[in-house]
């Protein structure tokens, strides 16, 4: 029981003032009015008042076990309010009180040492457990101020406590915090000691996991999220460990331990979208495409749908949230916005071939496109979300795919209008490889224009407007040859072509293949290439369709030029010579094309214009006629290769 | 300049002044909203032509938007919170609930300027140093709470770095929210809503944006730099976070961010006058790109607008009307002309004539094609200005004769009305300034008397700076004489004393002068003053007499009195005497000013008429009088002395008696202290107690001893001085005296004239008993003697008024014997030390 002194019927009226406090600050948290900031606020001057009139007096032995509780009670208000430096003062002064309390000197304003003054004065003394409570008060404000080692630093010249854990992580002192259970205390407190000690240890293992995850050393990190695991945690923190857990164990390599985390992750808290968007990520670098896409479906619908936010629990004085704010988590626990998740979906599922699911979802997507003007604004910097003309694009493929030819055209006409208009008449690319990066510069080109992005990225940019539109009038050459109209489609060809031979290079000796695959520039160059290359095929094709055979041969031969070593266009070549009855030139030009063939490089999926272009390849072979001779020649290529 | 005649009319007059930058104006509507950088929101309808309602919020206004969705309008406060006001559920509410504290929707410390879009409400404000723009999502419900979406920061410019730590930008940023153009989205409606037509749009904020319907944030910063967002990263850089493309930097402050009426320019105002206009241009090899120009205009510009044809802005001294180049995409030439130096097609802004603009609301264009500008002045004045069609401008317009001679009539009127107002509101302005004027002198003179307020009777020491100066005279009126009192007022002090001052005389009877009613009968002149200037002195002249009656002596008093009224011009007063309502605060008797002057009092010696050293009349007959008649004049006397009878017997006050004797004995000693004139001290005794006296010029001999009066009723007086030596007094040695002998035929004139001499010396002994020390010492056995003396006298009246109680003996007696009481007591006088 508190002890009745000659001040006792001062100290009785302030330990009833605190406890009518703390009732009714309870109340107001069951009643969910204590997550506002104000009512906080409010409670904390309050508090700060109480605090005064207890601090007015000189200390004494005798009401030290008040002033703590009340400076307890105070500090946490003002640590969920965020005010850091506040919370520091209140415990300085307060452990600057007790010393003098007990009659030693204060040795200075510095907390370590402060703190090992305290511990070391009361440390038979009744007070104890209630300087204890204070000590994780003081954790708490050193894990949101990220200073993880202190805690520590107090402990080692406390050497009374006997060393009983088994973990290293922490100083065997705050393991053996006790605290006696609340209803013994005749004071109240806010949140009882034990519930922050716990939560304090959590988050700090937590903080020093990410900490270490970050340095790369995940076996440690996932050692000390193992450890979190262990203890009891609020339902969403310990599927946020879980969740890093799991990222820990993917970094090491064990795809199916951490999936498994994940799964631990979801079933502890279905909201925890990260563990299901981590989950995707898994999956997509396990090549589980089936899996991914279940993932990913799973994942939209947990984010489309209105948040659950409103219906969960509610928000405790200090959560996790406000303990770990210094360790930036919502960088790691990110998932991309709905958006990008569903462009996800889509193009898996038309990588995946499921090309009729895949329409639904770019449909879906170029819907919202048009509604939702928030879509650009919270697309934030984690998001995995491609430049939108590409998403058009691959739209528009889908549809060629889905044999819905007229949507795939409306959709490059879209593309169409905004691009052509942009592009100019006559694009030079310096590239040089001297210059490593800053590879392509800008022909001089109007004055006026240099204050508009005159840098490098302009006319990288003017590149991918005449990808784009050059890739757009491709589609839609191939959709109106495939709607059999032959006149249209080679317009839009020829028009593609003519768009795309605009772009030209100051260093004719060099390779696309030079600058490595990572090179953004260097893809687009490619990318160029290929589509000048298809671009000319497709119109032969078409050429081909009309009669116009010999027309056709000088495209597959052009085509063949821009981008040498394409095997469906040497086909077609042949194809062509051989309806030309120039059969030797067919039969030479076979010898040699088994000789620079080359494998095509796997698909990597990234974004970009290429896995769009690597879909319109195989227009190509759909409209290879079934020809037996083509067919026979291409099974003695692919026997002669395959071995 | 070519000036360009507009009409204004002032719609309604706020009281207040205004804050430049947070002052704004809206229009939406007929709903006019004017803030002011006050706590306050004020709806005006234009329709209605009135105030519709005005809306208190807790803190001072920064920035105001209407949202475009609903009827309702956003408000951010001082204190960093942004408030919702449903106009339609509160349409004329003074207070409405958003004035309560916690109603805000979104709180953030930093933001100074805001943005409503569609579904989106962008905030930016300076944090951490970058400029940081948070969106919220501002849902169905408006009055709830927003949630935050995102943020985007742009680093702050050098420039304004160390304000931006501070938290303390004195410019704000400008805000706009910009559409791409198409038909079938139709124009969008709000104050900050512009859109581009989608060439420039995709040129300018990216094919990405201009291939989703998002509109873009287009923000002019303090440091000049053009920034929009959204903005996604360009395929060069893919890991950088989204943020916000820089189109420009103006190097100014930048005051509007918008776009010409066509969609066909992007536009920018710095605050120093330049203008930035970004327009497509074709490309040399083809291909299109964005043109930026600059121009400068005078500025600075306070604030400013854009107009279907013209940007409109205000230079706190002038309205100015820039033309916008219209039309389609600049051509070839035009590009080239840029770089001449100065570019030859850029047009001169206009003066539309109307200063002190401090905020101005997005032009409307009438069926009509009249331009209406809503504008507040700096005083907190919201206007309509309407600009003449556009078809007027550039060329002279063409009128008939008849609408020329109507016009001119027209301006004639109004200028007729106007000089009128003038001439009236000068009036005003220099009758405030004369009354200031009067109440800075009338104050001045308070100060000067204020001393004198005091209720002393003591002289002040010097001369105060305005005196009053009494004479009494002799005239003769009406085959009578009678008595006036000439009081001069003499001003030396520096100011003046104006038209309104009233010199007041009081002349209060003594206590013998009561009249039927038992009160006494004050009587009370007043003398309005013309301006009295200083170093002047006016004069005026009141009787004393009354008939027949002097009754003596009168006290007079002085004292100037300033009506409040005065300050008012007498037109002015005239109105209010006889239109004001009798509670009127300035006809009350309230409005007096009362500064007492000088208080005298006049006695007989002041109406004394010398006639000389010696009287026939008296010397020819001393002692003459028996004892007989020297009752039958006491009683005469004492009769003529009370009015009832005084009526009834004219010959009262004139008979002959006496003579009676009265002595009056001073010390020499005490006289030479305090008369210090030449010669033989009787005569200057003499001088000095005459020397209020109406005739005393009669008096030739100064020397001689001896003088001879006339009192007002004809009574004749003799003063006679002589130089005495009392001996039984002193102490060893005799004692200088002065024995002053009254001797007149009147008991009533002797008495009076007694009382008059011994006040005399009673001031007179006042001043010496300050000036002289202590009387020498004195015999005890004197005093003595003349103790017993008067105990004796005593006794006799005692004995008088005992048998006068008891009834014994006859009236006369008893009149006799007080008489006799009342002589040995005059005759045998103590000496005055």
């Amino acid at each position: 029981m508190y002890p009745r002194m000659s001040f006792g019927s001062c100290w009785d009226t302030w330990v009833k003032e605190n406890n009518i406090f703390v009732t009714k600050w309870k109340c107001a948290e069951r009643n969910r009015k204590g997550e506002q900031q104000d009512a906080r606020r409010e409670y904390y001057g309050e508090m700060c008042n109480l605090l005064r009139r207890v601090q007015g007096v000189l200390p004494v032995t005798g009401s030290v076990r008040l002033e703590l509780a009340v400076l307890y009670n105070t500090s946490l208000f003002s640590l969920s309010l965020s005010d850091r430096e506040e919370t520091r003062r209140l415990v300085v002064e307060g452990l600057t009180r007790v010393l003098e309390a007990f009659g030693c000197e204060p040795p200075g304003s510095d907390l370590l040492v402060l703190w090992r003054a305290v511990l070391q004065a009361l440390q038979s003394s009744e007070c104890l457990s209630a300087i204890h409570q204070l000590l994780c008060v003081q954790w708490a404000l050193w894990l949101t101020t990220g200073q993880l080692d202190m805690i520590q630093e107090v402990l080692p010249s406390h050497s009374q406590v006997t060393i009983r854990s088994p973990s290293g992580h922490l100083p065997p002192l705050i393991q053996d915090l006790v605290f006696p259970s609340e209803e013994n205390s005749s004071l109240l407190v806010v949140i009882s000691p034990r519930e922050l000690k716990e939560l304090t240890h959590i988050c700090t293992l937590i903080a020093k996991g990410v900490r270490k995850l970050r340095e790369g050393e995940e076996a440690e990190a996932l050692q000390a999220f193992q450890d979190a695991a262990l203890l009891p945690a609020p339902r969403k923190l310990l599927a946020q460990i879980h969740t890093l857990s799991g990222m820990c164990l993917a970094k090491l390599g064990r795809p199916q331990s951490s999936l498994q985390c994940y799964r631990n992750a979801m079933e502890v808290d279905f909201g925890c979208r990260s563990a299901l968007y981590q989950s995707c990520v898994v999956y997509q670098r396990l090549g589980n495409t089936q899996a991914e896409m279940e993932a990913l479906r799973l994942l939209h619908s947990v984010v489309v749908s209105p948040t659950s936010e409103s219906t969960s629990n509610m928000i405790p004085l200090i959560s996790h949230v406000d303990l770990l704010r210094s360790q930036a988590l919502e960088g790691i626990f990110s998932v991309p916005a709905p958006v990008g998740i569903q462009h996800m979906l889509a193009q898996r599922c038309l990588h995946s071939g499921r090309i009729t699911e895949a329409a639904d979802h770019y449909l879906d997507l170029l819907a919202s496109f048009q509604s939702d003007t928030k879509i650009l604004m919270i697309a934030d910097g984690h998001s995995t979300l491609p430049r939108i003309p590409d998403i058009y694009l691959e739209a528009a493929v889908t549809m060629l795919k889905a044999k819905r030819f007229w949507d795939s055209i409306a959709v490059c006409e879209e593309v169409l209008k905004k691009t052509v208009e942009l592009i100019p008449g006559r694009l030079v690319l310096n590239l040089s490889i001297k210059e490593g990066m800053e590879t392509e510069s800008v022909a001089p080109s109007i004055p006026g224009t240099e204050d508009f992005a005159g840098r490098n990225g302009e006319a990288r940019e003017q590149l991918k407007y005449v990808l784009w539109a050059g890739t757009a009038l491709l589609i839609q050459g191939q959709a109106y040859s495939w709607l059999k109209e032959n006149k249209e489609a080679i317009t839009s060809l020829t028009r593609s072509i003519n768009l795309l031979v605009k772009v030209h290079f100051l260093h004719k000796d060099w390779k696309y293949g030079d600058l490595g695959d990572k090179e953004a520039a260097g893809s687009d160059v490619q990318a160029l290439q290929r589509l000048k290359g298809l671009a000319l095929a497709s119109r032969g094709v078409s050429f081909m369709d009309r009669g116009q055979d010999s027309v056709a041969l000088q495209d597959f031969q052009l085509s063949l030029q821009a981008s040498p070593g394409f095997e469906s266009v040497q086909r077609w070549l042949v194809h062509a010579l051989r309806k030309l009855k120039r059969e030797d030139e067919a039969l030479s030009f076979s010898k040699s094309m088994r000789k620079t063939t080359s494998e095509p490089e796997a698909p990597s999926y990234p974004t970009g214009i290429l896995p769009v272009l690597l879909h319109l390849e195989s227009y190509l072979e759909d409209r290879m006629p079934v020809d037996s001779e083509l067919l026979k020649s291409r099974h003695v290529w692919s026997r002669e290769v395959t071995p | 300049m070519e000036a360009l005649r507009c009409s204004v009319s002032s719609l309604f007059e706020a009281q207040f002044g205004c804050v430049s930058g947070a002052t704004a104006v809206l229009c939406s509507g007929t709903d006019v909203l004017l803030s002011n950088g006050s706590k306050s929101v004020v709806l005006w309808n234009s329709a209605e032509r009135k105030v519709t309602g005005v809306h208190q919020l807790p803190g001072a206004i920064r920035h105001v938007t209407s949202s475009p969705r609903k009827r309702g309008l956003y408000a951010l406060c001082e204190n960093g919170r942004i408030y919702y006001i449903d106009l339609a559920q509160h349409p004329r509410v003074s207070s409405s609930p958003a004035s309560a504290p916690n109603s805000h929707v979104i709180e953030d410390p930093t933001a100074c300027s805001f943005l409503v879009m569609d579904s989106i409400l962008v905030t930016v404000g300076p944090a951490d140093g970058t400029w940081r723009f948070q969106f919220y999502e501002t849902p169905d419900a408006p009055g709830t709470r927003h949630r935050k979406l995102a943020e985007r920061g742009v680093p702050v410019g050098p420039v304004d770095s160390a304000a931006a730590e501070a938290n303390e930008v004195s410019e704000w940023p400008a805000l706009c929210c910009v559409f791409a153009f198409s038909a079938a989205s139709g124009l969008p409606e709000g104050e900050e809503h512009y859109f581009l037509e989608s060439t420039l749009f995709g040129l300018l904020f990216g094919i990405d944006v201009s291939l989703v319907s998002t509109p873009v944030v287009v923000c002019g910063l303090p440091d000049g730099r053009l920034c929009c967002l959204p903005s996604l990263p360009q395929s060069a850089n893919r890991d950088a976070k989204p943020g916000v493309k820089l189109l420009h930097s103006l190097e100014e402050p930048v005051v509007l961010a918008g776009t010409s009426s066509g969609g066909d320019a992007l536009l920018a105002v710095s605050r120093f006058g330049k203008v930035l206009i970004v327009q497509v241009g074709d490309r040399a090899e083809g291909g299109k790109a964005p043109v930026f120009r600059e121009c400068s205009v005078p500025g600075p510009v306070v604030c400013a607008c854009i107009g279907s044809t013209h940007l409109y802005y205000s230079t706190l001294s002038d309205l100015l009307a820039l033309p916008l180049v219209t039309g389609s995409s600049l051509d070839r030439t035009a590009q080239e002309n840029l770089y001449a130096d100065p570019p030859p097609s850029f047009p001169y802004p206009r003066s539309l004539n109307v200063s002190r603009l401090i905020a101005l609301a997005k032009p409307t264009n009438t069926s009509t094609g009249a331009v209406h500008l809503v504008a507040v002045t700096v005083r907190g004045r919201l206007l309509d200005i309407t600009l003449p069609q556009e078809s007027d401008r550039g060329h002279v317009p063409r009128v008939s004769a008849t609408q020329v001679g109507q016009k001119v009539r027209d301006l004639l009127t109004s200028i007729g009305n106007l000089s009128d107002r003038a001439a009236s509101l000068k009036s005003s302005i220099q009758m405030r300034n004369e009354a200031l004027k009067k109440l800075n002198q009338v104050f001045n003179v308070c100060c000067l008397l204020l001393p004198m307020q005091k209720g002393s009777e003591v002289p002040p020491v010097s001369k105060p700076p305005i005196s009053i100066h009494f004479e009494t005279r002799w005239i003769r009126l009406l085959q009578q004489d009678s008595l006036t009192l000439q009081c001069t007022l003499e001003n030396s002090s520096s100011y003046v004393l104006e038209q309104g001052w009233t010199l007041c005389i009081q002349v209060i009877p003594s206590y013998s002068a009561l009249n039927p009613e038992g009160r006494v009968s004050t009587k009370t002149y007043t003398f309005p003053l013309k301006k009295l200037f200083p170093g002047k002195n006016t004069e005026m002249v009141l009787p004393l007499t009354s008939g027949n009656e002097l009754p003596l002596p009168l006290k007079v008093t002085s004292s100037l009195v300033y009506s409040l009224q005065s300050i008012l011009g007498a037109v002015e007063a005239g109105h209010l005497f006889t239109e004001g309502t009798p509670s009127s605060g300035l006809t009350s008797n309230t409005g007096y000013i009362s500064l007492t002057l000088d208080t005298t009092t006049v006695d007989w010696l002041d109406c004394m008429l010398v006639t000389g050293p010696t009287d026939e009349n008296s010397s020819s007959r001393p002692g003459s009088a028996s004892s007989t008649n020297i009752v039958r004049t006491f009683l005469d006397a004492r009769r003529g002395e009370r009015q009832d009878q005084s009526s009834s017997d004219p010959g009262v006050g004139t008979v002959e008696g006496g003579p009676f004797v009265a002595t009056i004995r001073v010390s020499s000693v005490l006289l030479r202290a305090v008369l210090k004139g030449t010669g033989s001290l009787c005569s200057s005794l003499l001088t000095w107690l005459l020397s209020g006296c109406p005739g005393k010029g009669v008096r030739r001999d100064p020397q001689c001893s001896v003088v001879c009066a006339c009192c007002p009723r004809g009574n004749t007086l003799r003063l006679m001085a002589k130089e005495v030596s009392v001996e039984d007094l002193g102490e060893g040695r005799p004692i200088a005296a002065v024995e002053l002998l009254l001797e007149s035929s009147s008991v009533a004139a002797l008495c009076g004239l007694h009382y008059s001499v011994l006040r005399r010396i009673q001031a007179l002994l006042k001043e010496v008993a300050m000036e002289t020390e202590g009387p020498a010492q004195l015999q005890g056995r004197g005093l003595c003697r003349a103790l017993e003396r008067v105990e004796v006298l005593f006794e006799e009246i005692q004995e008088a008024c005992g048998s006068a109680a008891l009834d014994v003996g006859t009236s006369s007696g008893i009149t006799a014997k007080l008489l006799h009481v009342y002589q040995q007591l005059r005759t045998n006088p103590l000496l005055i030390l």
